[in-house]
């Protein structure tokens, strides 16, 4: 995927839906490159297909029938995954000679990540976990809201949502970037990668209060290292100068899902001695779950900052400058006429566009609407009918629902339920 | 979480962490034991290879604060030198008063709270070993002040220095003499290192993963408060080791025995009182001697509120440990009188200690009632102790030493009910 350059961002607001429809056809008109979330989804049912992160097919580690699988292409990336589920245990070693030609043939990688898949076959599995991890919280957090994360079946998983520069554009960088980090880290621990091992630099390493410290931290240097190659490698990889402002959104969106992961690391400590003193300390660190990690990002999603794509910001951010110093004339989301001057932290996400409206159905912008979601009468919050229907109205299906009820256990040994048929209301929107 | 996950999130590396500890202190021992025990060696250089050793131990645990240890250790010899060469028998309670007196300021003015907090157990075991020779000397028990190179010998060798146990002199003097069966040794250490390594993963993963943070509330104090209980376990066993390891053995009656704690008296307790006796052995043994007895004549309600009084002063000015201890006074006090008296109306074998086999009583142990009356005590125990213990959490805190605050903050979640079941308790006492 292709970004927009620099002075087609900026333009006005007229001008935008003749160059949302300029870049699709652009990307239309391009080799269909799967960022690596395609990885995700060509798992099990959220495609796999993410933005250029290449992820490997679950075929990846794979069996001969698996490359047979992959040489056919797109298609058959549905029946690799079961391929993969089959293959799991065969799944972790990978010869030399086909893990080149697989990573090779895996669409939708820059040629840095295919260099990274080939020395690291192993590990792109978990990436394509990761993948399907990030995805999978995102239509979780979203599942009540207009937009719903959904995802297309083809190798570009989330179409146009995913060009646009706005804050879901943010989030979705944002958690499969995490979900990455996350999934290599566990598998890191839990023994299944050869590439990785407990961290040797913490052991025996003074702590700067003076208490040495060894344990099996759980490797997330390695997972935030081996994500940043990967993940942040098809924005590094457009050579011009400068970088156009939404390969900065993007890296910065990449690090705040990386960052969170890391804030949200505990280290858990458990002091012994006599009478209760501290003499000896004993530590370990847990990885957060994932769903503490998507909350975490959707509370920065609400938060998150839109930047004008100026060339007074352009210069800051490839000047890298430390998330203190950077303060940035930033509108607030919220559009009102004030200006915050205000330190961009590492882990807030960025946005370049407003979000359109997810009301309307508009294949153009790739948007779905909301007409034929399921919304709830009685809640308040964005899923109720008024706000997920945007107005419209809500049709009404009474279904009948049968179900097992007054389950009873009979000696012996079986269980006896009776059925209980109720009617439910189901709203869905026009 | 399932057992595997815990055992690479947690177990492996706690234990990882706790071997790193016990193979260094362990390592000291073995080197102070080799070098003194194996050849003959002149006495007084038996007495520099304990300060080294214990030095090098007492470095690997707390760093440069170790030079308040030796203040401590040097400033108490010179009381005693003082008070010894006076003609009044007060060199136990000078000395008393100026150990008291360092352990205050040092940790109201000198040291800041958190390495404070490392060194304070470290520093009462100095106190308590400085103290009783003090008292010793006013005994009659030592002839005459011991010279500096034994004295300081013994207040930091290397088996004792870093968790304890308290040891009177004459074990430390004897350690030489001590080189037979050699086997049974071996395997006491082997019994002590794994007991350690069971309490140190008991305390900080299993606790924790049988009781998750959404129970009841007193689930979670049961939790915090075996957490911390397996944590004293964890220490004492390891002192254990550490004073196997070094030679010592103060047992009487068999071999190479250094009791420290016994787990099984404390968990299922009879009453309170059994618990302060087991809670750590040879502490007990130094109160009883130096302070209890001593202060008995005034009457056993302050000499019992003394005892926890000074036990809480040793400690260091810590609100919450004090708070604690004297608690502890005041349950065991009440405990003790009101179940003599219902042992003496009932004429039954329900008093805080068991019975002797000539105690008079008509209703003896095993029958089915004083059975029941005595499990039903135990359980009252096992709620007092997880109020009391549930204190010394996981949190923040304990790094520093916990405050006032902290204390009354967890004691008011748990609506002060085990105060008031005490203090009910009392005025039951005095009606009958």
């Amino acid at each position: 995927m292709s970004f927009v350059s620099s002075d087609r961002i900026a333009a006005s607001p007229r001008r935008t839906p003749l160059l949302a429809a300029s870049l699709l056809l652009f990307l239309l008109l391009r080799p269909v490159t799967s960022n690596w979330m395609h990885l995700g989804l060509s798992g099990t049912s959220p495609s796999l297909t993410l933005p250029p992160k290449a992820p490997l097919p679950p075929s990846l580690t794979l069996s001969d029938q698996a490359t047979a699988g992959l040489a056919a292409g797109g298609p058959d990336l549905h029946q690799m995954d079961q391929h993969h589920h089959h293959n799991q245990q065969s799944n972790q070693m990978v010869t030399q000679g086909s893990a080149r030609a697989i990573c090779a043939a895996l669409p939708g990688l820059v040629s840095r990540q295919i260099q990274v898949c080939q020395a690291h076959p192993n590990t792109i599995q978990s990436v394509s976990d990761g993948a399907r991890k990030g995805i999978q919280q995102c239509q979780h957090q979203f599942r009540n809201e207009r937009w719903n994360c959904t995802t297309k079946d083809d190798q570009n998983v989330f179409g146009a949502t995913l060009e646009r520069g706005s804050r879901e554009t943010a989030f979705i960088y944002a958690v499969t970037s995490a979900g990455v980090v996350h999934a290599v880290t566990q598998a890191c621990s839990l023994g299944n990668l050869t590439e990785c091992s407990c961290d040797m630099d913490r052991q025996g390493l003074p702590a700067p209060d003076g208490w040495k410290w060894g344990g099996c931290s759980d490797n997330i240097r390695y997972g935030i290292q081996f994500a940043r190659q990967f993940v942040d490698a098809p924005e590094k990889a457009i050579q011009k100068k400068p970088k156009n402002v939404r390969n900065l959104m993007n890296l910065h969106n990449n690090e705040a899902g990386r960052k969170a992961i890391a804030t949200l690391m505990r280290m858990q400590c458990r002091c012994h001695g006599v009478s209760g003193s501290c003499e000896l300390k004993t530590c370990w660190r847990t990885m957060p779950t994932f769903a503490q990690v998507g909350d975490y990002l959707k509370q920065k999603y609400e938060n998150a900052v839109q930047m004008k794509p100026t060339k007074f910001v352009r210069t800051m951010m490839q000047e890298k400058m430390s998330s203190k110093e950077l303060k940035i004339q930033s509108s607030s989301s919220s559009s009102s006429k004030t200006k915050r001057q205000a330190p961009l932290g590492k882990t807030d996400l960025i946005h370049i566009h407003k979000s359109p409206n997810y009301c309307v159905e508009d294949p153009k912008k790739g948007i779905l609407g909301t007409s034929g979601r399921v919304c709830n009468k009685n809640s308040t919050g964005s899923d109720s009918c008024d706000l997920l229907c945007c107005g419209r109205g809500y049709n009404t299906q009474v279904v009948r629902h049968v179900e097992r009820c007054f389950c009873r256990f009979v000696w012996c040994c079986q269980v006896k339920c009776k059925t209980c048929v109720t009617m439910l209301d189901v709203h869905t929107c026009k | 979480m399932s057992l595997f996950q815990l055992y690479h999130s947690c177990i492996y590396p706690t234990i990882n962490d706790g071997l790193n500890h016990i193979f260094k202190a362990v390592a000291w021992c073995i080197i102070y034991r080799i070098t003194t025990q194996t050849v003959n060696i002149p006495k007084q250089l038996c007495h520099v290879v304990s300060i080294a050793c214990g030095s090098m131990v007492m470095y690997h645990f707390f760093g440069y604060y170790l030079f308040y240890m030796l203040a401590q250790g040097m400033i108490a010899y010179l009381s005693l030198v003082i008070s010894s060469s006076g003609s009044k028998n007060i060199s136990g309670w000078m000395c008393m008063f100026v150990c008291i007196t360092f352990l205050l300021l040092c940790e109201l003015f000198i040291v800041d709270a958190m390495h404070w907090h490392m060194i304070r157990a470290a520093q009462m075991l100095v106190a308590m070993r400085a103290i009783s020779i003090g008292f010793q000397l006013d005994e009659k028990i030592l002839a005459s002040l011991p010279k500096p190179l034994p004295y300081f010998g013994y207040l930091y060798n290397v088996g004792t220095v870093s968790f304890g146990p308290w040891i009177p002199f004459k074990d430390y003097m004897n350690i030489e003499g001590n080189n037979r069966s050699l086997l049974k040794c071996f395997i006491n250490i082997l019994r002590a290192f794994i007991l350690s390594l069971i309490f140190l993963t008991i305390s900080a993963c299993f606790t924790l993963w049988l009781i998750p943070s959404g129970s009841s509330k007193w689930l979670l104090a049961y939790r915090d408060a075996m957490s911390f209980r397996s944590s004293h376990y964890f220490v004492s066993y390891l002192s254990e080791l550490t004073a196997l390891a070094a030679g010592i053995d103060t047992s009487t009656t068999e071999r190479w025995t250094v009791t420290v704690t016994r787990p099984w008296h404390i968990e299922l307790p009879r009453s309170l009182v059994e618990v302060v006796i087991h809670w750590n052995v040879p502490m007990h043994t130094w109160l009883k001697t130096y302070v209890f007895r001593v202060a008995r004549p005034y009457g056993t309600f302050f000499a019992i509120i003394g005892t926890y009084g000074l036990s809480a002063l040793l400690h260091g000015l810590n609100f919450q440990l004090a708070a604690v201890l004297l608690s502890l006074g005041f349950y065991t006090y009440t405990e003790h009188a009101t179940r003599q008296k219902l042992a003496s109306i009932f004429s039954a074998c329900i008093q805080a200690r068991k019975c002797g086999s000539n105690c008079g009583h008509q209703w003896k142990e095993n029958h089915w009632a004083v059975r029941v009356c005595n499990f039903s005590f135990s359980l009252l125990a096992v709620f007092h102790l997880a109020y009391l213990g549930l204190m010394f959490d996981s949190s923040k805190l304990q790094e520093e030493g916990y405050n006032w605050l902290h204390a009354i903050k967890k004691w008011r979640w748990l609506n002060f009910s085990s105060h008031w079941i005490v203090l009910g308790t009392f005025g039951f006492n005095y009606l009958i």
